[in-house]
């Protein structure tokens, strides 16, 4: 079966410190992958790569197929990436339904309101806010039109830096669950999230990035019951 | 009630061809992060590109405006194409852009004396005539520029607020990295935005010089004034530049009457000076600091 998102010792930096030392990853479609470690070791600089932000030095990125690791980032977009970056990088000064009309903003225009109702019906809350500018929102709020955006581009392969930063549990329980009703034979998640006993029953498979490498992988109830790996690399969340 | 009239219809001029330069100044500015040094000489192309079409080529003059949007436009465009683009990316290049971009208008400038010559012609696109406003006699080409202004910035915002292509500029302003990650192509939009920008400054070119003459350094002056409207407005808001120049425009003619034609300018700019010490960031700026 193809790969979703398919990265072979992918290397890449900033400058002259490089953060990747040859990453090789696979997603399966219809699933959500899971990338978990420490603080700067790379997973932030992993989907920064993938998405194009930053350029890869050596490897290979595919997704459903398709090498992309030379592409231009809007190219990548066309290709069905979506990239939910870290500190939701939202559009302050426009609306909330601005910022979401932003995330459809290659697809054809009579796919858009369907879309947003799809988005409204998953966060009521923005669907109160919609008129309000970006920037007046709450954290967990911005996170809300964050995850949004990125789910109006009706993208093959969604990578989400942190979905659960700024929210309250009950809210990241209700994200991840929806995320995971979004589920589609044609489609695959990848987050990146600190704490990993949020991924049980949630994420299909468990990355653990460690050193700019993935140092081990397995299933969520593994790594919660792995003190070892919890000690050594998680500070035993 | 004359001298009223008479004010807010200079003040309304000044302010029209203010704000058509400083809009697009402003938009690049917000879009690209870059002071363009070289907006004057677009004015100044724009200028001698409608005083070619109506002179020497004999066009109607609606075309010759429509020259001198296109000479403004692709002024813009081979700017960022031979020069911006190429420094986009390297570090100080908020600096390095002022001294190429005045570099570029020094070169400019000497091109058009070269062609032209230093002799002020004239502008042809205009109107002649008056008409009576209350008793007031109004020139019908002061009319007309505030007109064309007003429709140009009009169709200017409601192409930032209403259009995808807008959405797309106003998201790469904002932040490029999301706006890449949503599908824009940024190089595009500000190849776009240089064209926009180009094309307003050659109209106000066109506008300043029927007011006065021709002359190769027509330019100074209205950039100056722009680049102040910019600051007072906070650096890089389009809207706010747009009812700044109006304000600022209105400020000077009234300077003009009551206190002297030659304190127009000295007093607004202690009035700037003033409103930057209350608001640093600008009277429609919000949250960026731009050190200067």
């Amino acid at each position: 079966m193809m790969a979703a998102l398919s990265i072979s010792d992918l290397v890449a930096g900033y400058h002259n410190r490089p953060v990747l030392h040859g990453v090789s990853l696979d997603t399966e479609p219809g699933t959500m992958a899971a990338l978990i470690g420490p603080n700067g070791h790379g997973k932030t600089t992993l989907l920064k790569t993938v998405s194009g932000l930053v350029p890869a030095r050596s490897g290979a990125i595919r997704i459903f197929g398709q090498a992309i690791e030379t592409a231009e980032v809007h190219e990548r977009v066309e290709a069905g990436l979506v990239h939910v970056p870290q500190g939701d990088q939202l559009f302050g000064e426009m609306s909330v339904e601005e910022n979401l009309h932003m995330g459809a903003y290659l697809r054809d225009g009579a796919e858009v309101p369907r879309a947003l109702e799809e988005v409204y019906a998953f966060f009521p809350r923005l669907a109160e806010r919609r008129g309000q500018s970006a920037s007046s929102l709450s954290g967990g709020e911005r996170r809300m039109v964050g995850i949004g955006r990125g789910l109006m581009a009706g993208g093959k392969v969604m990578m989400i830096d942190e979905p659960s930063l700024g929210l309250a549990p009950l809210i990241i329980e209700q994200i991840y669950e929806g995320l995971r009703g979004l589920s589609r034979a044609d489609r695959a998640f990848l987050v990146v999230e600190e704490n990993p006993s949020r991924l049980i029953g949630i994420a299909d498979r468990i990355c653990l990035m460690d050193a700019g490498r993935i140092e081990w992988s397995g299933t969520a109830a593994e790594v919660a019951g792995s003190r070892d790996i919890l000690e050594t690399y998680l500070g035993g969340h | 009630m004359d001298i009223v009239i008479q004010i807010l219809v200079t003040g309304m001029t000044l302010g029209a061809m203010y704000a058509l330069a400083a809009v697009g100044l402003s938009l690049i500015f917000g879009t690209l992060g870059m002071f363009n040094m070289a907006h004057g000489l677009f004015m100044t192309i724009g200028a001698y590109a409608a005083y070619a079409a109506a002179e020497q080529f004999g066009l109607p003059l609606v075309v010759a405006v429509l020259a001198a949007m296109a000479a403004g436009a692709a002024m813009g465009v081979a700017t960022h194409l031979v020069m911006v683009r190429f420094m986009l990316r390297s570090k100080a290049f908020e600096t390095n852009v002022i001294v190429a971009t005045a570099g570029l208008a020094i070169l400019l400038q000497d091109f058009v004396l070269k062609l032209f010559g230093g002799y002020p012609y004239p502008q042809p696109v205009r109107i002649e005539g008056v008409v009576r406003l209350f008793d007031v006699a109004v020139a019908r080409q002061s009319l007309l520029i505030i007109a064309v202004a007003m429709v140009l910035i009009g169709a200017v915002a409601w192409l930032l607020l209403k259009t995808r292509f807008g959405m797309a500029i106003r998201a790469t302003a904002i932040n490029r990295e999301a706006a890449q990650l949503m599908g824009v192509r940024t190089n595009s939009v500000y190849l776009q935005v240089m064209a926009l920008a180009g094309a307003l400054a050659g109209v106000a070119g066109v506008m300043i010089s029927s007011l006065s003459t021709l002359s190769p350094s027509m330019g100074g002056d209205p950039l100056l004034k722009a680049f102040v409207i910019c600051v007072v407005a906070g650096l890089g808001n389009a809207w706010g530049a747009g009812v700044s120049a109006f304000a600022l425009g209105l400020l000077e003619a009234a300077i003009q009457y009551y206190v002297g034609v030659r304190f127009g300018f000295p007093v607004m700019l202690v009035l700037v000076i003033a409103i930057l010490i209350w608001r640093p960031q600008g009277l429609f700026g919000t949250e960026k600091v731009v050190r200067l």
